[in-house]
């Protein structure tokens, strides 16, 4: 019985640690609805669920298209894809779409 | 073969097995241990060879021994213990080791080769495509290695924007775009015909081009690198939701966090 809980607590932690996913990009998108400074601004999601977004010197800024932007093109209102780097918190690549003014 | 002749060959065969003895006996004692010599012919030397002069090079290859035994018994502890990975920076002796073999697995007729292909924009256009489709995923498309495939190799994809790689000859990059690395994640992308000669010597061009390249030309690559259609699909999401789509059908994950392709 002991060697069967044991074997069953190895397994459980071989799986977890699997499923860890550790290290990995991802991406969010939404709405810019405060920039608090040059390293951080906080946008919402279409689920409405805020989130912070640190920057740094190696994030990069991107147009729709692909083009370089400038980081002063952020602007609150505009949509944003935010691909996070590996670290899980700063930005890696940040695409600046449409903003308020431009509707 | 006749009978004098037989006789002297065979005594040759002695007087060398009478000498490899010598050599292991004087191995035996060096080492300290009590084993008792095998029983042997003869001792039959020349007369002007000294004992001292059999057992030397036991000695010097019995602490040889010894030492080999020493470093494998560390190394065998050492990876026992801690085992390999391939995200461990490789050590300066292995980089060392591993430059020089790549430098000698170029002949040097390759290695002195100048490339054919004349530099023109319709060479470098075609030297970026290849690179976007081919290369980005180790190299990236700016060719810094910092990629998710490029930083997780052993040894690490190298940045080719660097001197390392300027430095080398147009006939190295090519011979080793053509024939890879051993040892490395770098495959020979060479089929030996000319149209694969071709696209190497393009490569070249655009590789010594790495250093100067524009962001509209990342951004062109950026665009032709290969995707899957997952990929696309999220980059057709993204543009769409950026272009100020309706934000009931946005690309909004349904828990605001998508895992990103890797």
């Amino acid at each position: 019985m002991k060697r069967f809980v044991a074997i069953s607590a190895f397994l459980l932690l071989a799986a977890t640690s699997l499923f860890a996913h550790a290290g990995h990009e991802h991406t969010y998108m939404g709405t810019v609805t405060v920039i608090n400074n040059n390293t951080e601004f906080v946008l919402t999601t279409a689920e409405e669920q805020e989130l912070t977004v640190q920057t740094t010197a190696e994030t990069k800024w991107r147009r729709a298209d692909g083009h370089a932007a400038a980081q002063s093109e952020l602007v609150v209102g505009a949509r944003v894809v935010v691909k996070m780097g590996k670290d899980g918190k700063s930005a890696a690549e940040i695409k600046i779409g449409s903003s308020p003014a431009a509707h | 073969m006749n009978g004098p002749e037989s006789s002297k060959r065979l005594r040759q065969c002695h007087e060398r097995y009478s000498q490899l003895l010598q050599f292991e006996v004087g191995l035996v004692h060096d080492r300290g241990t009590s084993i008792a010599p095998p029983a042997r012919p003869e001792k039959k030397m020349d007369d002007d060879t000294p004992e001292s002069a059999v057992r030397r090079p036991g000695l010097g290859t019995g602490v040889v021994c010894a030492l080999l035994l020493v470093c494998l018994c560390i190394l065998t502890m050492s990876t026992l213990r801690y085992g390999f990975s391939a995200r461990d920076k490789p050590t300066k002796i292995e980089s060392v080791v591993a430059s020089m073999a790549r430098h000698w697995s170029i002949p040097s007729s390759v290695r002195e080769r100048k490339n054919p292909v004349a530099l023109s924009r319709e060479v470098l256009a075609d030297g970026q495509a290849h690179f976007a489709d081919h290369c980005y995923l180790c190299h990236g498309n700016d060719g810094k290695g910092q990629t998710g495939m490029g930083k997780g190799m052993y040894p690490r994809t190298p940045d080719l924007t660097l001197p390392a790689t300027q430095s080398l000859s147009d006939g190295e990059l090519f011979a080793i775009i053509e024939n890879g690395v051993r040892m490395t994640g770098m495959p020979g992308f060479g089929d030996g015909t000319t149209a694969s000669a071709e696209a190497s010597w393009k490569l070249v061009h655009f590789i010594r081009h790495l250093p100067r390249l524009t962001p509209e030309e990342l951004a062109a690559m950026e665009r032709s690198n290969p995707k899957s259609s997952e990929d696309w699909e999220q980059l057709e999401r993204e543009a769409a939701f950026l272009a100020g789509g309706d934000e009931a059908s946005s690309p909004a994950p349904t828990n605001a966090v998508q895992p990103h392709h890797h």
